[in-house]
């Protein structure tokens, strides 16, 4: 039973990668993604600081993310809420501790809309979070210099280097968090952005985020 | 005819047989085995469909847990669904444990991160198929309600970097009185100073003049205003009766009876989530006191008004 002989799998295979991430997140959709009904009408204070952590930790991976997303919005018609990076930037600045925080928060629709980009484009970005959570747990297991794996441990500390500059660079100062505790926020993004990039992540990443919120 | 699909990620690999009852042909409806082989360790844990249901259910309220720990709060604990049940290891590794009762058989293997992606991720694929179980969906973990502490932990975050006080400063503003009452304040409080009062023979209340209520109150609003920092967790109104000497100094606060109930078996105590634990300064010596009733309001306005003396 070991063996299975091609035609009985049905599995999606790698080549249909891409038509089973817009099936999928068509298939999610705005709609799914239900508000309890014990949350009011603006979304929470802590939701748009979490949702812009995310954005952070797909640019700490992949630089041009914010162009990628602009597209992804295009391709999954949410332009009525993400029409261009102008647009994002604003969005993003309802995080409170952001330099440039506008004392505006983010409507439920464009928090639906950033977490079906944010779950896309994990989506397309699951090779490097899943090296970065492995290493991660290789270097805190000291593992690194056994397994010869110094390479990725380099691109896993790059990223975190990145993950600093880009947060320090946005945030209110002083900022509320020191070089390891960014570290940790980090890690624990890469693992968020791990679960979204999932077959149902978007569910999850929705649903773990309004469990925690306040 | 037996129908078989297989989920494959790349740490594990969940296995279905089954048989098509319904109108569909190529529908497994009927679950006769499934089996979901791990590739770090010879494990292969198989069963029935109510073994599924719970792995699945189980995988998902852990897979949760991993998620919101990065925010604090409790650590991850321990999930038991069934006969299945998942533990944290050590740090970044997970225990999933399966004992069925009546067989004598027991699983265990230990998952990192990646691997419990790995399974959650084939489970997930599983219940997203419309042609497998259509009765299997992912499951979602309920939400529960956000408790105080959780509340406590996440906002500093925001009130340390001093983003909140450009807002708290904004509304204390607002709600300051107009210029004018302060500018007469100023002008008529040299003639009626308040020494006479401080120094009054009586030590309860001896009908102070309006003007020095009027002074006490705007004080003591002002300095509960600016204490006032902590987001509300209470959902109707607090009501407080505080004492206040001459100088302004809170020195005793009493909670009304309603106010009493709400904050009963509160994790944090009202009048320390309030700011009227750390502004309390009792004396000793008897002075002479003024009576505000002073309501915290769950729309995060603060209300003082002078009590009148009981008769």
């Amino acid at each position: 039973m070991q063996v299975q002989t091609p035609d009985l799998t049905t599995g999606p295979s790698p080549e249909r990668a891409d038509d089973t991430l817009n099936m999928n997140l068509v298939r999610v959709g705005v709609a799914t993604l239900v508000v309890p009904p014990r949350f009011g009408v603006s979304c929470p204070r802590s939701l748009c600081l979490d949702v812009d952590n995310l954005l952070i930790g797909l640019e700490c991976i992949d630089l041009t993310a914010i162009e990628a997303i602009v597209l992804l919005a295009a391709e999954l018609k949410l332009t009525d809420y993400v029409p261009h990076r102008v647009r994002l930037w604003q969005m993003r600045n309802a995080n409170a501790l952001r330099r440039h925080y506008q004392r505006e928060a983010l409507d439920w629709e464009g928090l639906r809309a950033l977490v079906l980009l944010v779950s896309g484009l994990a989506r397309l970005l699951t090779v490097h979070l899943r090296l970065l959570v492995t290493t991660e747990a290789q270097v805190r297991a000291g593992k690194i210099e056994a397994l010869g794996l110094q390479q990725n441990q380099q691109f896993l500390e790059n990223s975190l280097d990145r993950f600093r500059q880009l947060y320090r660079r946005r945030m209110q100062k002083p900022l509320p968090l020191n070089d390891e505790e960014l570290r940790e926020l980090a890690v624990s993004i890469f693992t968020q952005l791990l679960f979204a990039s999932g077959e149902s992540g978007t569910l999850r990443l929705w649903n773990a985020l309004l469990a925690k919120a306040v | 005819m037996p129908l078989f699909r297989a989920y494959n990620t790349p740490n594990c690999a969940l296995e279905l047989e089954g048989i098509a009852a319904g109108e569909a042909p190529q529908q497994v409806s009927i679950l006769t085995h499934f089996a979901c082989r791990f590739f770090h360790v010879p494990v292969t844990i198989a069963g029935g469909k109510d073994l599924l249901q719970q792995l699945a259910a189980a995988v998902a309220t852990y897979t949760q847990g991993v998620l919101t720990a990065g925010w604090g709060e409790e650590s991850l604990g321990e999930v038991q669904v069934g006969a299945v049940q998942l533990t944290v290891a050590t740090a970044g590794t997970h225990r999933l444990r399966v004992k069925t009762e009546d067989a004598a058989e027991a699983y265990e293997v230990v998952l990192d991160t990646v691997q419990l992606f790995d399974l959650q991720d084939s489970l997930d694929r599983l219940g997203l198929d419309p042609e497998t179980l259509p009765d299997v969906v992912p499951v979602l973990p309920a939400l529960q309600q956000a408790s105080p502490l959780l509340r406590r932990m996440r906002f500093p975050m925001a009130a340390v970097a001093g983003a909140l006080s450009v807002v708290v400063a904004a509304v204390a503003l607002s709600l300051l009185p107009v210029p004018e009452p302060v500018e007469e304040k100023g002008l008529e409080s040299p003639p009626v100073p308040t020494q006479p009062v401080a120094t009054g023979p009586g030590s309860t209340d001896p009908d102070p003049a309006p003007e020095t209520v009027d002074r006490l109150r705007q004080d003591l609003f002002t300095r509960l205003d600016r204490a006032w920092r902590n987001p509300i967790t209470f959902g109707t109104d607090a009501v407080f009766t505080v004492t206040v000497d001459a100088d302004g100094q809170i020195v005793k606060y009493e909670p009304t009876p309603e106010t009493a109930a709400i904050a009963r078996g509160r994790v944090v105590p009202l009048d320390e989530e309030l700011p009227l634990k750390s502004l309390l300064e009792p004396t000793a010596e008897a002075k002479p006191t003024v009576a505000f009733r002073v309501v915290f309001r769950v729309n995060e306005q603060l209300v003082v008004e002078p009590l009148l003396p009981q008769p």
